[in-house]
């Protein structure tokens, strides 16, 4: 046997098996995910690099080196425990409460800024952090009690790549993701960066693309039940911002870009539900019960 | 059966989603593909894809069209990984939905039995391992391998005849019950480099 026949035996995966690990609708949404950000920029490499402008939380590419090597002195950022938040991973000393929105602790090598009040005017971080010469703009946006706490967005100059993402493994469900930031003293550029805290009582969530299924409106458990029903749910929680994405064996064919609501049959099924952006729902639709 | 959408076909917006739509139809499979043979990481695998696509959206006019483009995709792929192994990881926010699928089809996956092959393949240089797995595991010929890795097509043909000597020959030192001897190899393939 020749050695490329030896090799192909000890493939891991086929390319077909590789697809099929993802679901259509994840297949779907990444394509449209991608062709809303910005287009005809040029690449210069095959990682976009940042130099983003922070636009909407979840629109925004994390630009930012989750491991690497870092100054010893670092500032790290994480969000301080609401009713059901969750705090990052490093262990925060006595609260010095010098500052009524932010407050700023040294620990070991670290500076660590912890946000006491999580709906503060986000001019007021920006104020707090200027006074310590740091230019960094922190918001934090409604989310699910999952993403609370962990980072949303991030972005900023060049100099925004020396910053580092702090993940915690399970922080968010099945995901990874970053419950703080570590920025190093000698941080001299603009950052922006977006936490999650836990909505208020009937407030939308504005959390990042792919959050988890249906949490962000509330529709959870939405799969099976016809489009009538789910319909029914959204506008007693007053989710009227709906957008549809047709499937069918498989296929999002004739629909690529998605399904006009007028051609969504009342007695289809739903199969899944993705918080949207600005508070926009969009559910996944056909006539099979199961997609 | 609905109609399907139309669009107006002089919007260059449309044009340019259209195209990307077709690559990442085509391309989808292979890339993931691609990453999930190097990874077992569902998060590098996932990141692979995401960062791939969005180069391929924000460098449409650089795609090169036909045979090539697979090459061309496998070639920014290659790069995101090589990022990835240096440690330079970088989270798409839109990557996160495949990782859940990923991380979930990845569970059921069994690891893999050690293999001579496999053990023969890990023996031999990165850039060994780099043109024999492109050749078996993507199909691609020479031609194509020097798009990935944008080189000269001798260059890859040298280089993949000399790999084969390589992996021959840990084969035949550890494996024993393969018998490939290494000239012929290179004459099964025709490369007489």
């Amino acid at each position: 046997m020749n050695p490329d026949a030896l090799i192909k035996e000890i493939a891991p995966v086929t390319d077909e098996v590789a697809g099929a690990m993802v679901k259509p609708q994840t297949r779907a949404e990444l394509a449209v995910q991608i062709m809303t950000t910005s287009a005809g920029e040029s690449a210069r490499t095959a990682a976009p690099r940042s130099g983003t402008k922070l636009r909407r939380p979840g629109r925004l590419l994390l630009g930012v080196a989750a491991v690497g090597t870092m100054a010893a002195a670092a500032i790290v950022v994480t969000l301080v425990a609401g009713p059901g938040q969750k705090i990052g991973p490093v262990v925060i000393g006595p609260i010095n409460a010098q500052a009524a929105a932010l407050s700023f602790t040294r620990q070991d090598d670290y500076l660590v800024v912890k946000v006491k009040d999580p709906v503060a005017d986000p001019a007021r971080y920006r104020r707090e952090f200027a006074e310590r010469g740091l230019d960094i703009d922190l918001t934090l946006e409604p989310s699910s009690r999952q993403r609370a706490g962990s980072v949303l967005a991030l972005g900023g100059d060049e100099a925004g790549s020396d910053v580092q993402m702090i993940t915690a493994k399970g922080a968010c469900g099945p995901l990874t993701c970053g419950v703080g930031i570590k920025i190093p003293f000698s941080f001299k550029g603009h950052l922006s960066v977006v936490f999650g805290r836990t909505a208020l009582p009937g407030e939308h969530y504005n959390t990042a693309d792919g959050d988890v299924p249906g949490e962000g409106v509330g529709l959870s458990d939405v799969r099976g039940r016809t489009v009538s029903d789910v319909l029914a749910e959204a506008g007693r929680r007053h989710i009227t911002r709906i957008e549809y994405r047709y499937e069918h064996d498989g296929s999002d064919q004739p629909y690529p870009n998605g399904i006009p609501a007028d051609k969504v049959e009342r007695d289809w099924y739903v199969y899944d539900a993705l918080a949207g952006s600005d508070g926009q729902v969009i559910i996944f639709v056909g006539p099979d019960r199961q997609g | 059966m609905p109609p399907p959408d139309i669009r107006p076909p002089d919007d260059p917006l449309a044009e340019r989603r259209r195209r990307f739509e077709e690559i990442y139809a085509a391309g989808h499979d292979p890339v993931l593909g691609y990453a999930l043979r190097r990874t077992a990481n569902s998060h590098d695998a996932a990141d692979v894809l995401a960062e791939t696509f969005l180069t391929v959206w924000r460098r449409l006019d650089d795609v090169p069209p036909g045979e090539q483009t697979r090459p061309w995709l496998y070639g920014v792929a290659r790069r995101v990984l090589a990022n990835h192994h240096r440690g330079e990881r970088r989270r798409l926010a839109l990557g996160d939905r495949l990782r859940a699928d990923l991380a979930e089809a990845l569970q059921d996956v069994a690891p893999a039995e050690p293999h001579p092959v496999t053990e023969a393949l890990n023996r031999v240089s990165e850039d060994d391992r780099e043109l024999l797995t492109l050749t078996a595991w993507e199909g691609l010929d020479p031609g194509q391998i020097a798009v990935v890795l944008g080189c000269s097509r001798n260059a890859v043909r040298i280089r993949l005849h000399r790999a084969r000597r390589r992996l021959a020959r840990e084969m035949e030192r550890h494996g024993g019950a393969f018998e490939m001897p290494a000239p012929r190899v290179a004459v099964v393939k025709g490369d007489n480099a």
